[in-house]
């Protein structure tokens, strides 16, 4: 319990004035997030849980029906299959961003942080156009005789996956390269001084100090995969279901707000467990960065 | 391929190497004989780490050849060339413990695991840090991780150590005790020793020869005695410890020679240093080299004015100005017997020939 005022020497009944003046100030934003965001979110929670009275039918249906365990999977898998994709696509580049001149690596982070700026929709629809059967990609293949009939790039999981990697890139590019750049360059030139080669400076002192930023990128991109709705709905086909469109689905198809909310928290729970089993486990490799 | 043991000799011949418009590195040409420690001291700027970097391989020359060993490694890789590096920074790898870090060198070259335990507890007795193998390098203070540098190394006995401003990031007493260590260190290992830094006072402290570098140029190369005493050019005279420099020209004057400055002033010089250079020179003279000359003891003497004395401890500084507006720097130990000059005050100095040097 906080002493009564009178007690309190000046220094400290300044520095409460001063912390009060920092809370005011942050108050706005505080009245926003209650509101409109924990309260509605409390609310979906009350709603698969009270219909009217106390069950948990919804949740038991969620799990019990193996449809709706096949769209849980299938989110984790295109999930972590992005999340892959976007590693072995991004770590490079963010090597190379950190390693290229001052202004050629503004020019990378301009193009890095464009794509990010791009609406998600017109993305989506410019993949439809390069991946459909009459799109840009087949009729050139199929022009210049490489195939006899359309590949089938999209409407499947290989659609989803291309789209969502390149949607997600940049939540692997930006960790990695602020990693990257911060990392101490003489350090691979003293593990080539001391007579190790490329390779094993990469292995043993590159790869190494880089991982808290492959943790940050890939927990990053596996998160916001999990939740990721637009991408699956247009590239994907009935099989790349993925539980954002599973409750769009029970919402506005099925009316079933109860069931829809249910798999909403469930959504939510499991996005925080990632989190929390990221901290556990990249959250200790903090320890020899500041000691 | 049997390498060269410790204190390999280093040749660097006519070593170049541009950045754009920039020489960097300018017909650079040295030799770093067996055991020896030779320090490269110059301005920032002045090519001094280019130049050890193309030793260390980092860095590819436009020209000139790189011998280690008598063996030409010019287009070796940095990993081939078996070289030890201290950095400024240490670059002690941050995610091993102090004994991985000392141990990473052996385990690149495929040491038995006992053989590392042993090399890497006598590298730690080595640098005086016997207990701190399970530590990281962020637990342990500056000097000590430069020290932990130092032993990694030395840990695979290289043929020649290679060190860029190691001692840059210490303070000054810390300093002052590791220019020690390292000398000694260095002499009882005999490991032939490139060093580099723009302190010239550590320069002094370490080197058995030093090479004074200036826009890629060596200006001069010399024991730390030849730098000071009897530079080359006035940059070596003004780089090196602290001096005097009076421009004028010489004259003859009847059957001496005198240096002649602004109005009136007038100070002889020996014949001999003065060669055949005539016209315009510069007179180099070191501040402690100059007494009181009362009495007319030294063989120049001029009168001056006390224009300022500062009490620095050790010694006291004087400025005193000459006829002709010209300043010098006068610095004397302090000793409790020297009657001490107060400013404003008429004093005659002086100096022996030898004491000059024309350039």
């Amino acid at each position: 319990m906080a002493p009564p005022a009178r007690l309190l020497t000046h220094a400290q009944r300044v520095a409460r004035r001063r912390a009060l003046g920092y809370f005011y100030l942050v108050l706005p934003l505080l009245a926003v997030m209650l509101g409109l965001f924990v309260f509605p979110i409390l609310q979906i929670l009350a709603k698969s849980i009270f219909e009217p009275s106390f069950t948990l039918a919804n949740y038991a249906r969620a799990f019990r029906d193996p449809i709706y365990l096949r769209v849980l999977l299938i989110t984790v898998k295109i999930s972590l299959l992005t999340t892959l994709g976007c590693l072995a696509l991004g770590y490079p580049m963010a090597y190379l961003m950190a390693e290229a001149p001052p202004r050629i690596r503004g020019i990378l982070v301009a193009l890095v942080a464009l794509s990010l700026f791009m609406s998600l929709l017109v993305k989506n629809y410019a993949w439809t156009v390069l991946l459909q059967d009459t799109g840009v990609i087949n009729t050139f293949l199929l022009r210049w005789g490489v195939i006899h009939k359309p590949l089938h790039l999209m409407y499947n999981l290989f659609g989803v996956l291309v789209g969502m990697t390149q949607m997600l890139l940049p939540f692997m590019i930006l960790p990695l390269f602020s990693v990257f750049s911060g990392m101490d360059r003489t350090l691979r030139r003293a593990s080539r001084s001391l007579g190790a080669g490329s390779l094993r400076t990469f292995l043993h002192v590159t790869l190494p100090l880089t991982l808290p930023g492959v943790g940050a990128g890939a927990l990053l991109v596996f998160i916001v995969s999990l939740g990721y709705f637009i991408t699956p709905a247009l590239l994907g086909g009935s099989s790349e279901m993925m539980l954002s469109n599973l409750i769009e689905n029970q919402v506005h198809q099925t009316l079933n707000w109860p069931f829809a909310s249910a798999l909403a928290t469930l959504l939510l729970s499991f996005t925080t467990g990632s989190y929390l089993v990221y901290h556990r486990f990249f959250g200790s490799e903090k320890l020899w960065e500041r000691v | 391929m049997s390498q060269p043991r410790r204190g390999a000799e280093v040749r660097l011949e006519g070593l170049v190497k541009t950045y754009g418009p920039v020489r960097a590195v300018d017909s650079v040409s040295l030799t770093v004989s067996s055991g020896e420690f030779v320090t490269l001291l110059g301005p920032s700027g002045s090519g001094k780490t280019t130049t050890l970097m193309i030793v260390a391989g980092f860095v590819e020359p436009d020209e000139g050849a790189v011998y280690i060993g008598g063996v030409q490694v010019t287009e070796t890789p940095p990993h081939r060339r078996g070289l030890g590096m201290v950095f400024q920074h240490y670059a002690l790898f941050p995610h091993m413990t102090i004994f991985e870090n000392i141990a990473y060198p052996l385990r690149v070259r495929h040491a038995p695991k006992d053989e590392i335990l042993q090399r890497v507890q006598a590298a730690l007795e080595l640098v005086q840090l016997p207990a701190v193998g399970a530590r990281y390098p962020l637990q342990l203070s500056g000097g000590q991780q430069q020290r932990i540098a130092v032993a990694r190394a030395l840990v695979y006995e290289p043929v020649v150590l290679l060190m860029d401003e190691p001692l840059g990031a210490l303070d000054r007493k810390l300093r002052e005790q590791m220019q020690v260590e390292l000398r000694s260190l260095q002499q009882n290992l005999g490991i032939s020793t490139l060093y580099v830094t723009h302190d010239q006072e550590e320069a002094m402290t370490l080197s058995d020869r030093v090479v004074v570098m200036r826009a890629g140029r060596i200006e001069q190369v010399g024991t730390p005695e030849d730098l000071y005493e009897r530079p080359q050019n006035h940059f070596v005279a003004d780089f090196i410890g602290a001096s005097n420099c009076l421009e004028g020209e010489l004259r003859t004057q009847g059957d001496r020679l005198v240096f002649a400055a602004g109005e009136g002033l007038r100070l002889p010089v020996a014949p001999l240093q003065a060669k055949a250079k005539h016209g315009r020179v510069r007179l180099i003279i070191r501040p402690e080299r100059i007494r009181w000359a009362e009495d007319g003891s030294t063989e120049v003497t001029a009168a001056g004015v006390v224009v300022s004395s500062t009490y620095l401890g050790e010694r006291v500084r004087y400025v005193v100005r000459l006829q002709g507006e010209q300043t010098l720097v006068v610095t004397h130990p302090n000793l409790e017997s020297s009657a001490r000059p107060r400013e404003g005050t008429a004093v005659r100095i002086g100096w022996n020939y030898a004491d000059a040097i024309i350039l």
